[in-house]
């Protein structure tokens, strides 16, 4: 070994002493992660439905739409996929906490999965308009991006160790997040329709946020 | 660990001691793998010790500690190695005075270089520099330009003939 080895074992010993008696101490400021990220999200729910109303406005039925199933299926939908993804931004953020993003999306994907399938409404698939999928997608992805700005905000006070998976999942869930606030705008009631380009909507945020997030969750 | 929180500094060294010997056999097996020198061990290793301590608080007592130690470790080996590969092209790479050395040339690329194209052009007289412009820059048909420039298709061909013999021996003459 040489002499430089030995030397900055000796620095590493001394940075460990000087490591150790702060044992004990709590680190003062910053917000942990507990306590920034329900906030976060009842912010970016909060500013995706402002996006919305901006943006598409509420649907003037919406009182009456509120009890039919297609609606129902909406909200359903995107709270299922949001709760996996709330999960798996929760386990991200906690170092080696082992849990695959996957396996907590499937519930939510069979379910819309599902809704196509048994899709009987005979909606179409394109939507009520010609630019429907175009309106319904841009307008969900960008009521998400507050979300997602909240979200890795929030992630950064945790300790997320891998980065482009960590902001795929924040994306994934500011994008059920913005779905969830679009469906009091939408007025495409057909399953497919939703389970469809919704659910695009919603990849395309989660790819924005893989993009986003080595560069803003790195520590 | 546990110790730590308890304010135990005596166990809590301990652990760190620990933890840093196998700490720097795993880095320097990584970074080795990397191809990178192993001098810089000891540095990755400070750098995960100071991590884990400041992120002390956030460890789950209730959760295994290894895997949260090992996750930690990798995204530390990965920032490092991200690192040292930016450091060690940094090294390989020019500087903007070094490159500029290697492109410039005492050589005349009329094909690749537009400024040498426009100063013999800017020599040529004004009604041959808008024709040559037209038709030989900006692909324009002689008719298109006869229309653009206010004038006859056949004066613009004649003009682009006698303008280009013009370049021609311009350029030859020069370089």
């Amino acid at each position: 070994m040489s002499q430089k080895d030995n030397v900055s074992s000796e620095s590493t010993d001394a940075l460990i002493r000087g490591l150790a008696s702060q044992a004990g101490k709590r680190r003062a400021g910053g917000l942990a992660f507990d306590a920034a990220f329900p906030a976060a999200l009842i912010i970016s729910l909060l500013a995706a439905i402002a996006v919305v109303l901006m943006t598409a406005g509420a649907r003037s039925d919406l009182v009456e739409i509120l009890s039919t199933w297609t609606f129902q299926f909406k909200v359903f939908g995107m709270i299922l996929i949001g709760a996996g993804a709330l999960r798996a931004v929760r386990a991200s953020v906690r170092p080696g906490s082992g849990v695959h993003p996957v396996i907590g999306l499937l519930p939510g994907a069979v379910f819309l999965a599902g809704g196509a399938v048994f899709d009987r409404s005979g909606f179409p698939i394109w939507g009520v308009h010609t630019f429907s999928v175009f309106n319904c997608g841009g307008i969900i992805v960008m009521s998400s991006i507050p979300a997602l700005l909240g979200i890795l905000a929030a992630m950064r006070s945790g300790t997320p160790t891998r980065l482009a998976r960590s902001g795929a999942v924040a994306g994934l869930l500011a994008g059920s997040i913005g779905a969830l606030a679009y469906t009091i705008a939408c007025l495409n009631d057909g399953a497919a329709f939703v389970a469809l380009w919704y659910s695009l909507a919603i990849a395309m945020v989660a790819v924005l946020g893989a993009l986003v997030g080595p560069r803003v969750l790195a520590w | 660990m546990r110790a730590e929180r308890l304010g135990d500094s005596a166990a809590y060294e301990a652990f760190l001691r620990d933890f840093a010997v196998s700490l720097r056999r795993i880095v320097a097996l990584q970074l080795r793998q990397m191809r990178f020198s192993v001098s810089e061990t000891e540095d990755v290793v400070q750098e995960v010790l100071i991590a884990v301590h400041s992120r002390r608080d956030q460890w789950n007592p209730d959760r295994p500690l290894r895997p949260w130690l090992n996750a930690i470790t990798r995204y530390k080996i990965i920032d490092a190695g991200r690192r040292l590969r930016r450091h060690a092209r940094g090294r390989i790479d020019f500087t903007e005075e070094e490159w500029a050395a290697v492109f410039a040339t005492d050589e005349v690329d009329f094909d690749h270089n537009v400024a040498d194209m426009e100063k013999l052009i800017s020599e040529l007289p004004r009604s041959e520099q808008a024709a040559v412009r037209a038709l030989g820059l900006e692909g324009a048909s002689a008719r298109e330009a006869a229309e653009q420039l206010g004038s006859s298709e056949g004066a613009i061909r004649v003009a682009f003939h006698r303008s280009l013999k013009k370049l021609m021996a311009a350029a030859k003459e020069r370089f």
